[in-house]
């Protein structure tokens, strides 16, 4: 079993801009609703594009992560492809776990995040990640 | 005339101080579904001593087929140096179990079972590359692109420094290891491609009997490359299921896998399977809001002393949940003493008389001195690595004001005479039984 040396954290250790808290359901449907515009705005049919995320500290004790995060990675492997990916930080910052919510066009991406189901698929996967990162 | 025994301590432990009630078991039942149950009505108090050994006995029939499936998937490829596989030991299991019964996650032997996780141990220890020469060096330099763009001249010259070791500032070394790690990532490809292209073959086959995915979907949704899907058409690959990847690496180290494998193996793994990395892995900041000063960034190292592998937790054709650990014979020989320091820090003196001298040091070291002697076992760590890619190496010097016994050397001498030390006491133990028998 390998051990790990998470240094216990302190508030000098955080650094995230301020502003207000909002409950955990508003700001993932907020970042989920931020991701759906940028994914229309800066995910193209073919070519490069940057890598982007947009994130949450999270307020929720359920959930052992320091913050939430939605992100749109490139395809490496096949041009105009895109992952998306949910991820959670570990409170100690040293390490997030995270896991793809739906891969491919840029439409059926959208078209993913759009079904009645995607808030609760993405709380249900946030859950697991957290359980995850609690084992760390 | 005696014998020196070495024998851990019976893990049989009646009272627990936990409020949890577990039936007891009879030694030798096979009714394992029984055990950990807490609606019985003869509830006792756990006897989680035979708990463990009961769940390490039901691990250890599942191992040889587990083992078996681990060799045919891994064992006749060139990348493969060697392969290692283990039942996780009664003693082991026990702290797990203890862990989990205090984090309330085992109410079932079930729920042990699955979160005891690594009964199965397998390292599958990859092959070295040859050494570059410094003309293929050069080729590589000058053809690097990052984001489509070459190199300018002041990045080949800082990178240059960096690949062959020459002292730098610290400024410099942070600006210089991003380039390093865009160079080395077909190399650190090169060593895994095949490791990863079983790996990926085995998910999709699971996958694909799990009703899942089909290859038509696989062909469609493009999740493997042609050659693989080719191979998946015309071959019979063992099924593996994957349940978490874990892809370790020091501050200033390299992870066994690059973020291109993880993401493929990511693809063919599906949704709900989690990924651990450093945040900065992707290569961009999943977290924005989020900004980590240059002493937090360093800090991004899993464990202080550069702990590197690709590691994952799976379950086995026959149901046997394990862990398979990839990484290269130099750091796997590393790795098994590196963590004495760490061990000894906190307390836990379970390594024998051999290492007292080396306890006494390590504990002497104020913090400030512990930093850096972590500093120095990360590149060691990176040393070896680089070695086993092929690349230009020098061998860390052990820190101003540390004393000897705690050099790298040193360790290896410990730990392998620590390892003789009990062949020879296993020897004494089995001659002493049957002597007496």
């Amino acid at each position: 079993m390998i051990k790990y040396d998470i240094k216990k954290i302190s508030s000098k250790n955080i650094r995230m801009i301020p502003r207000k808290m909002e409950n955990f359901s508003e700001e993932l449907n907020s970042v989920i609703s931020k991701m759906k515009d940028r994914i229309s705005r800066e995910v193209p049919d073919r070519g490069y594009f940057r890598n982007f995320a947009e994130d949450f500290e999270n307020n929720n004790k359920n959930i052992f992560a320091r913050a939430i995060s939605l992100s749109v990675e490139k395809d490496e492997n096949i041009e105009g492809s895109a992952l998306l990916l949910v991820s959670a930080l570990h409170p100690s910052m040293n390490i997030d776990a995270s896991s793809m919510l739906v891969c491919g066009k840029r439409d059926e991406i959208l078209k993913f995040m759009n079904k009645d189901n995607f808030i609760g698929k993405v709380a249900e996967e946030i859950y697991k990640l957290s359980d995850s990162l609690k084992k760390v | 005339m005696g014998y020196q025994f070495l024998i851990k301590k019976f893990i049989q432990k009646p009272e627990l101080s936990l409020n949890v009630n577990f039936t007891r078991l009879t030694s030798g039942s096979k009714k394992m579904d029984i055990a950990l149950t807490s609606s019985e009505k003869n509830l006792r108090n756990a006897d989680l001593g035979t708990t463990a050994y009961q769940i390490g006995e039901d691990v250890k029939l599942q191992f040889g087929k587990a083992k078996e499936q681990v060799d045919n998937i891994f064992g006749d490829l060139r990348a493969v140096q060697e392969i290692m596989n283990r039942p996780k030991g009664a003693v082991s299991i026990y702290t797990k179990l203890e862990r989990g019964i205090k984090e309330n996650k085992i109410n079932s032997y079930e729920t042990a079972m699955k979160y005891i996780g690594d009964g199965v141990g397998s390292r599958v220890i990859t092959q070295r590359l040859r050494r570059l020469d410094n003309t293929q060096i050069n080729t590589m330099v000058e053809n690097l692109k990052i984001n489509g763009n070459s190199l300018t001249k002041e990045e080949k010259i800082l990178l240059k420094k960096y690949i062959y070791n020459h002292p730098m500032s610290e400024k410099d070394v942070d600006r210089a290891f991003p380039l390093f790690e865009k160079f080395a990532q077909p190399l650190i490809e090169r060593r895994s491609k095949q490791v990863v292209d079983e790996l990926s073959l085995s998910i999709a086959a699971n996958r694909i009997k799990k009703g899942e995915l089909s290859i038509k979907d696989i062909k469609e949704q493009r999740l493997l490359s042609d050659e693989l899907i080719k191979r998946l058409e015309t071959e019979e690959f063992e099924p593996l299921e994957v349940l978490l990847i874990n892809n370790y690496r020091g501050g200033h180290g390299l992870p066994e896998f690059s973020s291109r494998q993880i993401q493929a193996l990511r693809k063919i793994c599906g949704n709900g399977v989690i990924i651990n990395s450093r945040p900065e892995l992707a290569g961009y900041s999943k977290f924005p809001n989020y900004n980590y000063t240059k002493d937090e960034a360093k800090r991004f190292a899993i464990k202080a002393s550069g702990y590197r592998t690709g590691q994952m937790n799976v379950i086995h054709s026959n149901g046997a949940r394990g862990e398979i650990q990839f990484r290269g014979a130099l750091t796997n020989d590393f790795g098994e003493y590196e963590h004495i320091a760490y061990d000894l820090r906190q307390g836990k003196n379970t390594l024998g008389p051999l290492f007292e001298d080396y306890k006494r040091e390590i504990s002497k070291l104020s913090e400030y001195k512990y930093e850096k002697y972590n500093k120095y076992l990360e590149e060691c760590y990176n040393y070896y690595n680089r070695l086993e890619l092929g690349l230009p190496a020098s061998k860390p010097k052990l820190p101003r004001g540390v004393n000897k016994i705690l050099s790298e050397e040193n360790m290896r001498n410990l730990h392998e005479a620590n390892e003789r030390r009990l062949a020879r006491l296993k020897e004494g133990f089995s001659s002493h039984f049957e002597e007496v028998a």
